[in-house]
């Protein structure tokens, strides 16, 4: 995605103006080159992990802070073996409709498991998820 | 704009670059919708006093007192997006 997309009709006009501006470096654009990791070893050696800022959690866990002005830094172990039913969201920077409907749009933990027939090792206990509304460098000493 | 950035603020006193941070943190990143926003807060708190109906000080003056500045800072935000949700008009594309 890049910053200023004229295909993609945005809720709030100016919205994107000032993302950079809250968050640096959030948003990738043409220039940015983040090379793929290639595999080095055989797939049924492998194990997958699925890393997701979606703000996706397991019901019962502590809602992640969408108020907070700097953001929340933590995150949520999301059991592999969850259904979606057992999952919510809380993220208040994108529209959750769709997600609420079918959340594999945002978090495709269904699909997923559909690929335990494939000679992977899907990590049991090991999906994670934080929440996208984080001041970047925040983190930094 | 960084936690280093708004630091460095605090440090030299720019409450401007403070506030305009505040604004589009709460104006999911439009400074006059934070700015409308921060209005909409106070105006519903104000609708649920003009009645002046009984409330919990007890809770209040015991909060304040016993609760670190931090905390009652998060709160103080909380508070906002209570407010704003409660006012009917949502702005911002997720929910809490």
């Amino acid at each position: 995605m890049t910053a200023h997309s004229d295909e993609t009709k945005q809720l709030r006009p100016g919205l994107w103006e000032t993302v950079n501006e809250r968050y640096p470096g959030s948003m990738i654009t043409k220039d940015d080159f983040v090379p793929l990791a290639p595999l080095r070893k055989p797939l049924s050696e492998s194990r997958l992990t699925f890393v997701s800022s979606a703000g996706v959690q397991p019901k019962g866990t502590m809602p992640f802070d969408v108020v907070h002005p700097v953001g929340d830094y933590s995150f949520r172990r999301v059991p592999s073996t969850s259904n979606p039913s057992d999952l919510e969201i809380h993220q208040i920077k994108y529209p959750t409709h769709g997600a609420v409907n079918d959340l594999n749009v945002i978090f495709p933990i269904e699909r997923w498991q559909e690929l335990a027939w494939w000679p992977i090792w899907i990590e049991k206990e090991r999906h994670f998820c934080h929440n996208l509304n984080i001041a970047v460098n925040a983190c930094s000493p | 704009m960084s936690l280093q950035y708004l630091k460095e603020a605090v440090a030299v006193g720019d409450t401007e670059k403070l506030i305009r941070y505040v604004r589009l943190h709460l104006g999911d990143g439009n400074e006059a919708a934070g700015r409308k926003e921060i209005d909409k807060a106070w105006v519903e708190a104000l609708k649920l006093l003009l009645d002046v109906p009984e409330t919990d000080r007890e809770f209040i003056l015991k909060t304040l007192a016993e609760r670190d500045a931090a905390t009652l800072a998060h709160l103080f935000f909380h508070l906002h997006f209570y407010l704003v949700q409660r006012s009917g008009e949502w702005i911002h594309d997720g929910t809490l």
